[in-house]
């Protein structure tokens, strides 16, 4: 009998840094420019690697997005109300399932629902959604343009991060990545609610006190 | 490729006739689908083809599966799929993903169904 060489199994680490190298790679394969990615564009990608997306309204309260690879071919379920940021962060989540878990899911080794057995699964996948959407050089250069170093970045610099970035990226995105550069330090601006400080430094048009007096006029007739 | 959608047609046909005890007109249903009285008897008489995402606004609006439309789907109760979850899931989300596995299965029976036969080589 033959024997069958042994698969080395690879540290979580090393895993982590294949998922990396991959969206490197899958942004080079597809001419990814860092500013023009948006969700159709991601969709495209989507579409050429063979991946149909469908957008659903009804998902249930705690899924953003699931990948499937059957029988009946591979496609991804996306909740429609998701907000651009996370919509992306998604997409290019369940293209690292689609490009790296494929063969794993069809043999049902992986499967939904487990979300601690495939731990190292789904952080690979955000460490390849992270790079796919903005590599941590193209980041590290950027932040460092906005005057932006460890020790030095406030609440209100990271309002500036997201406003300026070439490519929507949320906030948890943001913190992650900046923890990651040893920018900021880990859970320093946990319980911060940087939306509702950035409408209050930014307010929308809707908010500012001469559109609404010059609305009041307008209703006044 | 007609079995399917005339089994389709008979479907919606059954469904508008028993919707919540006295049934629908075709206009009351076509109003609830956002499309027109003709299409709907299009539908019933398979002249049209309702698309996947027809039958999906349909079981919406019927309340069933979109599997009430295909008698013969089967679908495995392990999902070769992955997600973006922010926690366990609950049985109603897991019932979402069954429902979408099933939207699937039914794409994949019109594509089927849709796609010309190939002539068989007689000699």
């Amino acid at each position: 009998m033959q024997s069958v060489p042994e698969k080395k199994v690879l540290k979580s680490s090393e895993i982590y840094a294949q998922a990396k190298e991959m969206a490197k790679a899958k942004r080079i394969e597809h001419g990814v420019r860092t500013s023009d990615l948006n969700v159709n564009t991601l969709k495209k990608i989507l579409k050429k690697e063979g991946v149909r997306v469908d957008l659903v309204t009804s998902v249930g309260n705690r899924i953003r997005a699931a990948y499937f690879s059957d029988e009946d071919g591979c496609s991804i379920m996306l909740k429609k109300s998701l907000p651009q940021e996370p919509k992306m962060f998604a997409l290019a989540h369940e293209l690292k399932h689609h490009l790296m878990d494929r063969e794993l899911i069809a043999e049902g080794k992986i499967r939904c629902g487990d979300y601690n057995r495939n731990k190292v699964t789904e952080i690979a996948a955000e460490v390849f959604a992270a790079e796919f959407i903005f590599p941590e050089e193209e980041m590290h250069a950027f932040v460092s343009e906005l005057g932006i170093a460890a020790g030095s970045c406030s609440k209100e610099k990271i309002i500036e991060i997201k406003r300026q970035s070439p490519v929507p990226i949320s906030y948890i995105f943001i913190q992650k990545r900046l923890t990651r550069m040893s920018i900021i330090a880990e859970g320093q601006y946990k319980g911060v609610q940087f939306q509702k400080l950035e409408e209050n430094l930014y307010p929308s048009l809707y908010k500012q006190p001469w559109f609404k007096s010059y609305r009041a006029r307008k209703r006044g007739g | 490729m007609n079995n399917v959608y005339e089994s389709i047609a008979k479907k919606i046909s059954a469904l508008r006739a028993e919707f919540g005890g006295k049934g629908l007109t075709q206009e009351e249903l076509a109003v609830k689908m956002g499309t027109t009285a003709n299409t709907i008897s299009r539908w019933e008489s398979s002249v049209y083809r309702p698309s996947v995402e027809d039958l999906h606004k349909l079981s919406k609006v019927f309340g069933v599966s979109i599997s009430t439309f295909f008698p013969e789907m089967n679908v495995s109760d392990k999902h070769h799929a992955l997600m973006s979850a922010t926690g366990e899931l609950s049985p109603a989300d897991m019932d979402e993903l069954i429902e979408y596995a099933k939207f699937r299965k039914a794409r994949t029976i019109l594509d089927n169904a849709k796609r010309p036969r190939k002539k068989s080589t007689e000699k």
